[in-house]
């Protein structure tokens, strides 16, 4: 018996898990140092040793998957699994930001003159850029659904074109909320709403460059004829969680 | 508990401005409203005196600080 007889991963000894719970240590106590002691030598070690990890272990996946084909329709189901996992979980990181927002601006108290927005804030118009932002978001809904149909019916000039207006249009989205960020009034130390404003806006921003960037991943896989028109689950999952 | 109807309603709010307005004309002295404090505790629900007088405070902290009178902390100026 030299091979193995079920269609699971059995995956090669890695040092990535060791190395990314060694950047999480960095990070945290580097923030840590950061609050605290006004030094960033500490976390600039986590950010860097974060990225080198997650740059290797992907790449190993990759390599895997697309070039060794350990990716059988059976492993396919577990990525699925775990990557619907994660995003439910993400679901629920926001729901906390949610119930913050909602807590407060339903029932403003007291020393907020009993209002929303609470005295002296001068809110940001919703209509203006943040209403730019959400069409912004929603074409690239539509782009990135364009690019997945392309790519199953193997149109590939059009998947290419497709995946980068997405892209294109997510970095358009940041590029102007940070404009915005810029142009407010108050800032996260502003009371409760400049902190419920903030966590929310920026862990979202945050979500959106992680979603770029796994968009522009798959674009640089997509010329590199990685995916076939059956088969191209890291598309699918930076599609879903592009949708997310 | 029913709630107040609009005559108790109108009695209650009525009592409030009396006594506010004794507060307005004695630099907050209440020791020198203290009948008509009586009075607008025997025509309010309990908690709508508690929100009253916590309102006062916000209200008599919002004039202070339109009037300047709190100004952010040097030693934090430009964290």
């Amino acid at each position: 018996m030299t091979h193995q007889t079920h269609a699971y991963h059995m995956v090669n000894p890695s040092p990535w898990p060791l190395t990314g719970a060694l950047s999480a240590l960095l990070l945290t106590s580097g923030l840590a140092m950061w609050f605290h002691y006004n030094t960033l030598t500490l976390l600039y070690l986590g950010l860097l040793t974060n990225m080198l990890t997650m740059y290797q272990w992907w790449r190993d996946i990759v390599r895997e998957g697309t070039y060794q084909g350990h990716h059988t329709p059976i492993v396919q189901k577990g990525l699925r699994y775990g990557m619907i996992l994660f995003i439910v979980s993400e679901v629920f990181f926001f729901a906390g930001f949610f119930w913050a927002f909602y807590h407060s601006s339903l029932v403003p108290t007291h020393d907020l003159g009993g209002c929303w927005p609470p005295t002296g804030i001068i809110p940001l118009n919703p209509l203006e850029v943040p209403l730019l932002n959400t069409s912004v978001l929603l074409a690239s809904g539509v782009s990135i659904t364009w690019a997945h149909h392309s790519l199953m019916e193997g149109k590939r000039n059009n998947m290419n074109q497709a995946l980068l207006i997405t892209i294109g249009l997510g970095v358009y989205f940041t590029a102007l909320q940070a404009s915005e960020y810029l142009e407010t009034s108050f800032s996260i130390s502003d009371g409760i709403y400049g902190s419920t404003f903030f966590m929310a806006t920026g862990f979202h921003g945050l979500h959106v460059i992680i979603g770029s960037t796994f968009l522009m991943v798959c674009l640089l896989r997509q010329l590199k004829y990685h995916f076939t028109s059956k088969h191209h689950f890291g598309f699918e999952a930076a599609a879903w969680y592009w949708h997310f | 508990m029913a709630a107040p109807s609009m005559k108790e309603r109108q009695v209650c709010w009525g009592a409030r401005d009396l006594y506010w307005r004794c507060l307005d004309d004695n630099a907050e002295d209440a020791a020198r409203c203290r009948q008509l404090r009586s009075s607008f505790e025997a025509s309010c629900p309990q908690q709508w005196i508690k929100y009253f007088d916590k309102r006062r405070d916000y209200l008599k902290f919002k004039e202070k600080f339109e009037a300047g009178e709190f100004q952010p902390s040097q030693s934090t100026e430009n964290s």
